[in-house]
């Protein structure tokens, strides 16, 4: 009689044991998907807000005096940048990258001419990583020496 | 006789002081963990809330007088700025949005945000104009809510030599407040001040264009104690309004049931936006810190204007003279540890180079802006 009481308690305790083991499984189960799932909501959300900066960026850029354009003395509304300004703006951005970093962040702005001349210019750079996402938005640049415009591209790149 | 099993009984009373034990243990590591999350998820939604609305903002700066009315439930903002901390690289601006402690973008640092110092409602409002010196130097943000009030107290008939303000210049600048449909203004006449009742706001600003001094004025007793009351006095008035309105005002508040306008609270503005700058921001620091913003972003758009009159190249067409004028504009202020020197001939450079280019455009030469 004494060996069967022995035997259920054993076999108790053993339910006991083998629930626990289930039960902490389950937990650590849950926070290792739990976790996974926070990390792909953070980069996505990452991803998110570096288009949202690429937005922001456009839009600061085609509204910045340094490089907006006139055309007899009326600010243009359209997407037009003025050469003579923006070919100063690349040195001056250099020597003032830390008062430029806080409005256009860590980007890299390009302004490419595709009519009647071909050029290239990186107006803006800085930080550099890998990855980044890019949007080209078709611009007129006016050039006040010769009272035209031309086309043209601005590439603006955010770093993520 | 039966045995009682003690043993069992004390077994059984243990059993439960440890299920207790164990179970508030469980319960405070679980509410813990319940209450990090919430706090983690607050700051998240700020942070998301503060990518948006710089977004929203710089989407509102593009065009001169935009005005959009943002729904932001639960809004709570505080915005300080410190003078003293501006450089070339702007100013420390600190923007808590919902008591979050969460670092304001960067280019806050930059832009000149004029607003109350606290704002609180569910929406928020914001409002841009240009600053033009003569050419475009920035867009200046305005941001209010509607539960703030800017009360406009003017002269009926301003006695000419008593008053600053002309009657005209009271209706150019009710004309231009009325393009921001959301912002509360309201106009009263000196006369009718003391009858003008309170109704509600979280915080009433005066700004004072009658020639009559403040301190001598009673609000009506419906004017909450313990709402936000401040006060604009203009205390000087370039007669040139249409655009380039330059003078002085003083910045007030309102202790003891009297308004106080200290003398070292006068400050200078230039041009419009400016002075909406004063209206807006009931802090003379904010105010001041916006400012020298405004001159940041005025330098660097004067050294790109020179370099192109230096550049542009047409035949029969002679830039020295406007680009003398441009540089010796940019040596007309400067600014050392938050204490910004303007020269007394600022006005005047203005309307030189505005002249200067005026004469290139009727000499058909590629104006500079």
């Amino acid at each position: 009689m004494k060996i069967i009481k022995l035997k259920k308690s054993q076999m108790k305790m053993l339910e006991s044991i083998f629930v626990l083991i289930i039960f902490f499984f389950m937990l650590i189960f849950g926070i290792i998907f739990y976790t996974n799932y926070k990390i792909q909501n953070s980069k996505d959300r990452d991803y998110e807000s570096s288009e949202i900066r690429l937005i922001e960026i456009s839009n600061r850029l085609q509204n910045l005096p340094e490089i907006q354009c006139t055309i007899d003395g009326v600010y243009v509304e359209f997407d037009c940048i003025d050469l003579h300004k923006f070919e100063s703006f690349v040195d001056y951005s250099k020597d003032n990258v830390g008062y430029y970093s806080k409005l256009l962040y860590n980007s890299f702005i390009n302004v490419t001419q595709t009519y009647p001349t071909t050029f290239n210019h990186q107006i803006y750079s800085s930080g550099e990583t890998d990855n980044f996402n890019i949007v080209r938005l078709p611009v007129n640049i006016y050039n006040a020496s010769s009272k035209m415009n031309n086309f043209g591209y601005i590439t603006i790149g955010v770093y993520r | 006789m039966r045995k009682k099993n003690k043993k069992a009984v004390v077994e059984i009373q243990f059993s439960w002081i440890f299920i207790l034990i164990a179970g508030s243990v469980i319960l405070l590591f679980f509410v813990n963990v319940a209450g990090k999350y919430k706090s983690s998820q607050e700051d998240a939604l700020a942070s998301d809330i503060l990518v948006r609305l710089s977004a929203i903002i710089s989407a509102g700066q593009m065009s001169a007088n935009s005005n959009i009315l943002l729904d932001l439930p639960k809004n709570e903002i505080e915005v300080m700025c410190f003078p003293e901390t501006c450089e070339k690289k702007g100013c420390d601006t600190i923007f808590d949005f919902k008591k979050s402690s969460i670092s304001p973008p960067a280019w806050m640092d930059i832009e000149p945000i004029f607003s109350s110092s606290f704002m609180k409602d569910d929406q928020l409002i914001t409002w841009s104009l240009d600053w033009f010196t003569p050419f475009k130097a920035t867009s200046v943000l305005y941001l209010s809510t509607i539960n703030q009030k800017y009360v406009l107290v003017y002269d009926t008939f301003p006695m000419s030599g008593s008053s600053v303000i002309s009657q005209d210049f009271t209706e150019f600048l009710k004309e231009r407040l009325d393009q921001n449909n959301f912002t509360n203004f309201d106009y009263v006449e000196f006369d009718n001040l003391e009858s003008y009742e309170y109704s509600g706001e979280l915080s009433t600003r005066f700004i004072f264009l009658n020639a009559a001094p403040v301190n001598e004025i009673d609000l009506h007793s419906s004017f909450d104690r313990n709402s936000r009351i401040s006060a604009l006095k203009i205390t000087d008035l370039d007669d040139n309004y249409e655009g380039n309105t330059f003078g002085e005002f003083k910045f007030c508040n309102y202790d003891d049931d009297e308004f106080n306008c200290p003398d070292d609270d006068e400050i200078e503005f230039f041009g419009l936006p400016m002075f909406f700058g004063g209206l807006f921001s009931d802090n003379i620091d904010n105010y001041k810190c916006n400012r020298i913003k405004m001159f940041l972003k005025l330098e660097h758009v004067i050294e790109m204007y020179s370099e192109k009159a230096d550049s542009i190249s047409y035949s029969g067409c002679n830039y020295n003279s406007i680009k003398s004028d441009i540089d010796d504009f940019e040596s007309s202020f400067s600014f050392n540890l938050g204490v910004l020197n303007v020269d007394s001939d600022f006005n005047d450079k203005i309307i030189g180079i505005s002249d200067k280019n005026n004469q290139l455009q009727i000499s058909d030469c590629p104006l500079v802006y």
